[in-house]
């Protein structure tokens, strides 16, 4: 856990500390609508198929440590929860992507405003992104457990 | 020669990755930025799975090979998920960099500059996907050729129950996970490529594995409980 939890915000610092080196605006990276739709559309996606529960039980097997309690099948069901969350985090990106677009044409008239509109609405395949690698990671610590040796 | 195919590829790779700066007009600062990112995000996302010895070793058992099958599974499954890791911070380098033009469109060199920084970014990510998915599988192939092929008796039929696999399944399975290509499966059962793909394709959804490499693990975790080998 506490591997995982250093690692991650290391990569973020990583990306943070890249926009400060070549001045950046970090305000043009908030964009709280898009963290919206980035976050609750995987999340909603994952209990259309699974429960609360099953998601809960994915996150204790991903940041737990050991043999993992529930066996090859609750693990291969973590697994998949996370592979799912992965690719539903790339659509919702998708999503988030093509809704910015479309707000930023139907304001044509403005045409100052066109860069920032756009550079909004790709905030959200940015998050979706960086989504994508905390499930990629989660999953893959969910399938190091199969080899036992996840910390 | 699959392993010297991997040096040519990665030559080729390390020429590209020399040649390519040189192009670009801005060199000095288009640079060094974005390939430190480009090489510590991957890495620092193996390093939240596992510790960082055992990406080092995946890396010097893939380059320097002994072949021992143990290892290389796993250092097969290291490698791929790096170069995962790689492909998704390459992408995330070049959103990165592109929301940071367009919000300063009316500076137009801040913005170029910001343009070329993120087609650095993805195109070093994309170097390190292309050498480390290439690696693992090289590794992958190496190393499990002499696997599961020709196991028998109760614990292979208690698998097989187990799963619901038909014994042609098992057969195609076990020649695969063996280290046989699928032409080579189909030739040796006198069945189709198409034959042999859903097969593998229906033995993957039986036992909840989706790749070859899963399928591989599963087998040698049945082996260690079961005796299958």
């Amino acid at each position: 856990m506490i591997r995982f939890i250093i690692g991650t915000l290391a990569s973020l610092g990583v990306l943070v500390g890249a926009i400060v080196l070549e001045n950046g605006n970090l305000l043009a990276y908030l964009v709280p609508s898009a963290l919206g739709i980035a976050l609750l559309m995987p999340f909603f996606g994952v209990l259309a198929v699974w429960s609360l529960a099953d998601w809960i039980q994915a996150w204790r097997d991903a940041l737990g440590r050991g043999k993992a309690q529930g066996g090859d099948k609750g693990i291969r069901k973590s697994v998949a929860i996370w592979a799912f969350s992965e690719k539903a985090s790339y659509a919702a990106g998708v999503v988030g992507f093509i809704t910015g677009l479309i707000i930023m044409l139907s304001n044509l008239s403005t045409p100052a405003t066109m860069g920032p509109s756009v550079a909004a609405g790709l905030t959200c395949p940015l998050y979706a992104v960086l989504e994508g690698l905390v499930c990629r990671i989660l999953k893959a610590r969910v399938e190091s457990r199969l080899e036992g040796n996840a910390s | 020669m699959a392993r010297a195919l991997f040096y040519l590829e990665a030559l080729v790779l390390v020429a590209l990755a020399a040649l390519f700066p040189l192009l670009a007009a801005d060199l000095s600062s288009a640079v060094l930025a974005p390939l430190g990112v480009a090489l510590l995000v991957p890495v620092l996302a193996a390093a939240s799975v596992r510790p960082l010895r055992d990406l080092k070793d995946a890396f010097s058992y893939a380059f320097l090979g002994t072949r021992r099958p143990g290892m290389a599974a796993r250092a097969a499954r290291i490698l791929e998920e790096f170069s995962g890791f790689a492909m998704v911070g390459g992408v995330l380098g070049l959103l990165t960099s592109l929301v940071a033009a367009l919000s300063m469109l009316g500076k137009a060199v801040r913005a170029s500059h910001w343009v070329l920084l993120g087609s650095f970014w993805i195109f070093y990510a994309l170097l390190e996907t292309a050498v480390a998915a290439t690696l693992g599988a090289v590794t992958e192939r190496l190393g499990l050729a002499p696997a599961n092929a020709d196991v028998e008796g109760d614990a292979v039929a208690s698998f097989i129950e187990r799963y619901g696999l038909t014994p042609r399944e098992w057969e195609v399975a076990a020649r695969i996970a063996g280290g046989q290509s699928y032409k080579e499966v189909a030739d040796g059962l006198f069945i189709s490529i198409k034959t042999v793909k859903s097969h593998i394709a229906s033995v993957y959804r039986k036992t909840s594995t989706g790749d070859k490499l899963s399928f591989v693990l599963l087998l040698r975790e049945e082996s260690r409980s079961k005796g299958l080998e």
